[in-house]
């Protein structure tokens, strides 16, 4: 096995595309030489063939009826004249023609021994034979050839004699013509006889070459099967070698795939466990993001309740300086002090109510309650108040029906505060307009309450527009806008009120003359699960 | 001038506008005490109206009203109806925007909430401080006017002319024949009233033509 290993060794070497080639030329040229052998071996026997036909069979047709002429033509004839029984005339009419005949008929020998036979056949035989072992046979032997002389001379003086006696004939010279016609019968005879030894030569000859044929027939057909069944094996051979290859390469291949078939396996059960981090992590990111909203929006709160708290401060201070002013005036009777002590107590409880607000507001109790609309949208704006006025935005609200929800109140106060928050950042941004325009319109159908923020903000960008909730997206510098906003909103409406909230371009008038290219969000609540306590309440905890 | 006088306050009129009812309430019953008249108004429409109506001789504005803006207030007063006031302004926000367009409209002053009366009240002062004494300048003119009507009239030019031609350290350089070429007295009269104010110290001859005035020694007057 040493042979075929090596084999193996040098086709692994081997492209599997060139051992095909490989496969299909030996298998081409196998059948190629197959093929050519047979059609050698045809050639070479029809060679045989022509030439036992006419060097053998041709010749001896001939022989013979030069054979007969002599015997019946001229022997008869000459019998004839001399028995009288024919005119001179007539005897040399027959012998001329019997003459004519022979000649005719030994060049017709002469020509089919000696013509040689040419041609594709010839070849054929001539290259085959070059593989043959058969003893080399003389084509014409000495001894037919001694034989061929001797009748070509005999057959020049039967006709000199003939010539003779003829020319005696036509002097009716009969005796001396009887007497040559003895001599012609009996050279005419031995002529026979020389032209029957002729005949078995030929006869002889087609024997041996027939053995000759036979053998050649034998080694062709041997030489066919050997050549087929030494393509067959080779053929065998490679297809063994290539199918043993194809087995090696299917287990390699087999192998491979089991190795790489574990490591997906490995990689995918590392991704499931990266997945798991993964997630585990963007949620961690998520809550530090969301927290990171509620300190921004925080912040944002505390500059409201700065605000808020500043006015009375400021008169509580100015009632404290009242006290001291109306004293040195001499004017500190008890009816003032009496109207200053309230109204300092009604402006310290409204300051302890903003605070209030605000502290619910940052701290909400996680139960859902019913509450109104109205009063949810008025929050938000009272919330947002001091920015809308510092930038000088007018902002309407217009609820037709004060609609009662069941649900997260501050959830809602924060998703507006947000909607409020982006249409003041874009306004405030818009210093060359006078008209600074938010609208918020509360409606229901059947099935759902909207709640729409309208700004004549300019728009959004159709391409920014399916962009707008993605987390981390912002139009804003980084330092003002952290892009989360939206995205939190999203997720409050959808997560805990089920519903949903879109954005889009229109153009309204929002209660001027004007057309404004303005900015819509749309909060849908659907009514179905205003009233069903779905069981997301620990959810709410993260927010 | 740390002690101001806030007495002196009483015989004005203010106009204040501040859009929170509170603080105005507050702020106007404290500043009634001490000016003859304050008008608490809570829009800039109210404050026009006044302001064509009455006679007023200070404002005082709030920056950040409701839908509008002090300063811009102040700025129709000065450009639209010409008059020329001065202002205090109040605001919660120390934004330079608001501080530049301020001192471009020359408001004489500028209070960050919350308000603290005594400066308000210093500041009220202080602005009106050139009024009173424009007053005050008035009022002296036409004592002497009034003195010089009852007593010798030609004293009283003597008087002013020395006063009038008094260099920068208080010296008077004009022999006696020079003042009656130019004030177109009689010598006696110039030597006598020379001799009296040389009597109290008020005018002493340091030299040929050069004398000396000596405010210090002047009578204080009762009133003062």
């Amino acid at each position: 096995m040493t042979f075929v290993e090596f084999i193996n060794q040098k086709l692994e070497t081997i492209k599997f595309s060139n051992k095909t080639k490989i496969l299909i030329f030996i298998i081409l040229s196998g059948t190629i030489t197959i093929g050519f052998l047979m059609f050698v071996s045809i050639f070479a026997l029809k060679y045989d063939y022509e030439t036992l036909f006419q060097k053998h069979t041709q010749p001896q047709v001939d022989l013979e009826e030069i054979k007969d002429n002599y015997r019946v033509n001229i022997a008869e004839t000459l019998r004839d004249i001399r028995e009288k029984q024919i005119s001179n005339n007539d005897a040399i009419e027959v012998i001329y023609l019997a003459q004519q005949i022979i000649h005719k008929q030994w060049d017709s020998y002469q020509f089919a021994t000696n013509r040689q036979i040419g041609g594709l056949p010839y070849f054929a035989s001539k290259w085959l034979s070059l593989f043959l072992v058969t003893p080399e046979i003389p084509e014409k032997t000495i001894f037919q050839r001694g034989i061929v002389d001797k009748i070509s001379v005999k057959m020049q003086s039967i006709d000199s004699k003939i010539n003779i006696m003829l020319d005696l004939l036509k002097y009716s010279k009969t005796e001396q013509a009887a007497f040559l016609i003895d001599d012609i019968t009996l050279e005419a005879n031995s002529l026979n006889i020389y032209l029957s030894s002729l005949i078995t030569t030929h006869l002889k000859q087609a024997i041996t070459e027939k053995q000759v044929n036979d053998s050649l027939f034998k080694t062709s057909t041997v030489m066919l099967i050997l050549l087929i069944g030494m393509i067959f094996f080779f053929i065998t051979m490679v297809l063994l070698i290539i199918i043993n290859h194809f087995k090696n390469l299917h287990n390699y291949l087999e192998e491979n795939v089991l190795i790489k078939t574990k490591e997906l396996r490995d990689l995918n059960d590392s991704l499931e466990l990266r997945i798991k981090r993964e997630v585990e992590n963007s949620r961690k990111k998520d809550n530090i993001m969301f927290q990171q909203a509620r300190l921004a929006s925080l912040g944002e709160m505390l500059q409201n309740i700065a605000h808020q708290w500043r006015q009375p401060l400021g008169s509580l201070m100015m009632i404290i300086q009242s006290f001291e002013s109306k004293f040195l005036a001499k004017k500190l009777d008890e009816a003032f002090i009496s109207s200053r002590v309230k109204d300092a107590q009604l402006l310290s409880s409204n300051m302890s109510d903003t605070l209030e607000d605000f502290r619910t507001f940052f701290n909400p109790n996680k139960s859902k309650k019913a509450f109104r609309i109205k009063e949810v949208i008025q929050k938000a704006v009272d919330l947002s108040k001091y920015q809308l006025e510092k930038e000088e935005i007018t902002l309407a609200l217009l609820i037709k029906d004060d609609l009662e929800v069941f649900g997260f109140k501050n959830e809602l106060i924060h998703v507006l505060l947000n909607l409020i928050g982006n249409s003041k950042d874009i306004l405030a941004s818009k210093t060359d307009q006078i008209h600074k325009i938010i609208h918020i319109i509360a409606k229901q159908n059947t099935e759902s309450i909207f709640i729409n923020v309208i700004d004549n903000g300019g728009g959004i960008k159709s391409d920014i527009i399916p962009k707008v909730f993605d987390p981390y997206f912002t139009t804003k510098h980084k330092s003002v806008g952290t892009g989360i906003g939206l995205y939190m909103s999203k997720q409050m409406v959808e997560k805990h009120m089920h519903g949903k909230i879109t954005c889009k371009n229109i153009r309204h008038k929002l209660g001027t003359k004007l057309f404004w290219a303005c900015t819509m969000f749309t909060i849908e609540i659907p009514k179905n699960y205003i009233n069903t306590n779905e069981g997301d309440d620990d959810e709410q905890a993260q927010f | 001038m740390n002690k101001r006088n806030f007495e002196l306050l009483g015989s004005f009129t203010i106009l204040y506008i501040e859009d929170e009812a509170d603080l105005l309430k507050h702020t106007t019953s404290v500043l009634e005490d001490f000016v003859k008249k304050i008008y608490p108004v809570q829009t800039i429409d109210e404050a026009l109206e006044i302001i064509k109506t009455e006679k007023i001789d200070v404002i005082i504005a709030d920056i950040h009203l409701k839908y509008s803006n002090g300063l811009d207030f102040l700025r129709s007063v000065k450009n639209d109806l010409e008059i020329e006031l001065p202002s205090i302004v109040t605001t919660a926000f120390t934004d330079t925007e608001y501080l530049l367009d301020a001192i471009k409209l020359h408001v004489d002053n500028y209070i960050i909430k919350p308000v603290n009366i005594k400066e308000l009240l210093n500041s009220l002062h202080d602005v009106l401080l050139p009024k009173i004494q424009a007053k005050e300048i008035e009022r002296s003119y036409n004592i002497i006017k009034t003195i010089s009507a009852v007593t010798d009239s030609k004293q009283v030019e003597i008087i002013r002319f020395i006063i009038k031609n008094l260099d920068h350290e208080n010296m008077l350089n004009y022999s006696y024949s020079e003042i009656m070429e130019q004030v177109d007295v009689s010598k006696p009269t110039v030597i006598k009233l020379f001799k009296q104010l040389g009597d109290q110290g008020i005018l002493t001859k340091i030299q040929n033509k050069k004398y000396l005035f000596d405010e210090t020694k002047l009578p204080l007057p009762e009133n003062a």
